[in-house]
């Protein structure tokens, strides 16, 4: 630990009132003039945050809030009670295909329907969350209280199809084709539920520029190695490899494509960030491999070119 | 039959798994102000944080089978309500950064001390959201909810110097961006790149 580390620490403590008063103020008079100075701010931004009244909820806002969690309690209380399915590999038997791509349909049928539903417009987008929440719920309780035979899950869809939607027709036909062509339509059924990203906000409710969240220089190795720490420690919330191409398409970074190009493809991005290298504008990008004994994979890119600088691995 | 209030976290989800769902009505009745203070102040829109708050309860509800004890329940619980929020700031593809409040009028200059007048509240407000986001759902956890350094980093699931490296810089930021209202006092600036 270097002086900036303990002098930090000591801040800390100082600034948290941690300390007996007699080392408090011992520990104080050991400060030079700019660990002061930091001290001043630390106290300063405390005393200021202290001055928040915590929010709280209103006595509506508590009942609707208690009322949906009571509503997921019943369900999950009721799920747990029921046996659990067989996890044998159903989908090999004989004659089961055709069920999967049954169930496949209508989860798809009635998702696209959803999502249909949930591109009308509403008072404001906490309805439309809401009701795509709730009805994805719906979707699942639905699913899985749907009879497993072809023909019953046919019926099934006639009767809560809203919209009329052309969808793959469910089919007994336990070929290869078939299995994939469902399995494809059940992953198209579940991005289709995800809520929908929220249309660009207007110029005058953009955030304001983030500052970089890392500034390196190829020649300090050992700050480099301290920002990588801080990169590392909290970037984003782990998501595949398949959605980078969204996601950052959507965040407004610009490197992705290199990242999706060199990265097996069942990675997990962990690290997306930008800032600085050498005073450049750069992109950071953490992929975890599908190998849990390989270390996560970062890779920085130069703007506006997207030039590769150095990954650590 | 009531539940006694003093029973702990572990207890009473321990009930809950048990069968008995009133002892969840106790554990959120404990911490829902506390998940929605704290969503609220990361996603700074009244709706979202109570879809997060709602999130949370459910997703701990769901996963109560799974929680090995390795940490407190509400280190886990505010993990979660963290997650979830950070989870619909990348969805909603954006930064939260508008005012809880509506826009107030600048600080009165003749104020002797700026920072203690009503007119400085929305400014610190704005100040705090305008942290990057990792020091600010530090110095949100540390410092507007108590939390000690150690439990906000098993929340956020980042090494204890990380935590003090955040919390310290987020404050140095915040006074740096508060500075102006002071006249008293001359903050440091410098270099705040995260």
């Amino acid at each position: 630990m270097d002086r900036r580390d303990r002098d930090m620490d000591l801040i800390l403590e100082l600034a948290g009132g941690d300390l007996p008063p007699a080392e408090a103020a011992e520990a104080e008079q050991s400060l030079d003039a700019e660990a002061r100075g930091e001290l001043a701010a630390q106290r300063a931004a405390r005393d200021a945050l202290a001055r928040l009244a915590r929010p709280t909820m209103s006595e509506a806002e508590r009942q609707r809030l208690r009322a949906a969690v009571a509503a997921e309690l019943r369900l999950e209380a009721r799920s747990r009670h029921e046996p659990a399915p067989s996890r044998r590999r159903w989908w090999r038997r004989p004659g089961s295909l055709g069920a999967l791509t049954g169930v496949a349909s209508l989860v798809a049928v009635v998702a696209i329907s959803l999502n249909l539903v949930g591109n009308f417009p509403f008072a404001d987008s906490g309805d439309e969350v809401e009701l795509t929440t709730a009805a994805a719920t719906t979707v699942v309780a639905q699913a899985e209280a749907a009879p497993t035979t072809a023909a019953a899950i046919r019926a099934t869809a006639e009767a809560t199809t809203t919209t009329t939607i052309t969808a793959a027709p469910a089919t007994t036909t336990p070929d290869q084709e078939t299995f994939e062509a469902a399995a494809a339509l059940a992953e198209a059924a579940q991005a289709a539920v995800q809520p929908e990203t929220l249309p660009e906000q207007d110029s005058d409710l953009k955030a304001p520029e983030a500052p970089p969240a890392f500034d390196v220089a190829t020649d300090r190795p050992g700050e480099m190695a301290r920002s990588l720490e801080t990169i590392v420690a909290g970037s984003v919330d782990p998501f595949p490899l398949s959605e980078l191409a969204e996601i950052a398409a959507g965040e407004g970074f610009e490197c992705w494509q290199t990242v999706v190009d060199e990265t097996e493809p069942d990675g997990v991005v962990l690290v997306m960030a930008r800032g600085l290298v050498d005073g450049a504008e750069a992109e950071v990008y953490g992929v975890q491999g599908s190998d849990p004994d390989l270390d996560l994979t970062l890779n920085f890119f130069i703007l506006p070119e997207c030039r590769p600088v150095a990954s650590d691995q | 039959m009531r539940l006694p209030d003093s029973e702990t976290d572990d207890r009473l989800l321990r009930r809950y798994l048990a069968g008995d769902g009133r002892a969840f009505d106790v554990l959120m009745e404990r911490h829902e102000n506390r998940v929605f203070a704290v969503s609220l102040r990361i996603l700074r829109d009244r709706e979202d944080a109570l879809d997060a708050t709602q999130e949370t309860f459910v997703t701990v509800l769901r996963k109560a089978g799974r929680f090995q004890g390795r940490s407190a329940f509400s280190t886990w619980l505010y993990r979660v309500a963290v997650n979830t929020c950070y989870d619909l700031l990348r969805k909603k593809g954006r930064r939260a950064t508008a005012r809880l409040s509506p826009k107030h009028d600048p600080p009165d200059p003749s104020s002797a001390d700026r920072l203690s007048s009503v007119e400085a509240l929305p400014a610190i407000e704005d100040a705090l959201a305008r942290l990057p986001e990792a020091f600010r759902a530090a110095v949100i956890l540390s410092d507007l909810e108590g939390l000690p350094l150690q439990e906000v980093a098993g929340i956020l699931e980042v090494p204890l110097g990380t935590v003090k490296s955040r919390v310290f810089r987020g404050r140095r930021m915040l006074a740096a961006q508060l500075g102006n209202l002071s006249g008293a006092r001359d903050y440091p600036k410098g270099n705040e790149h995260g």
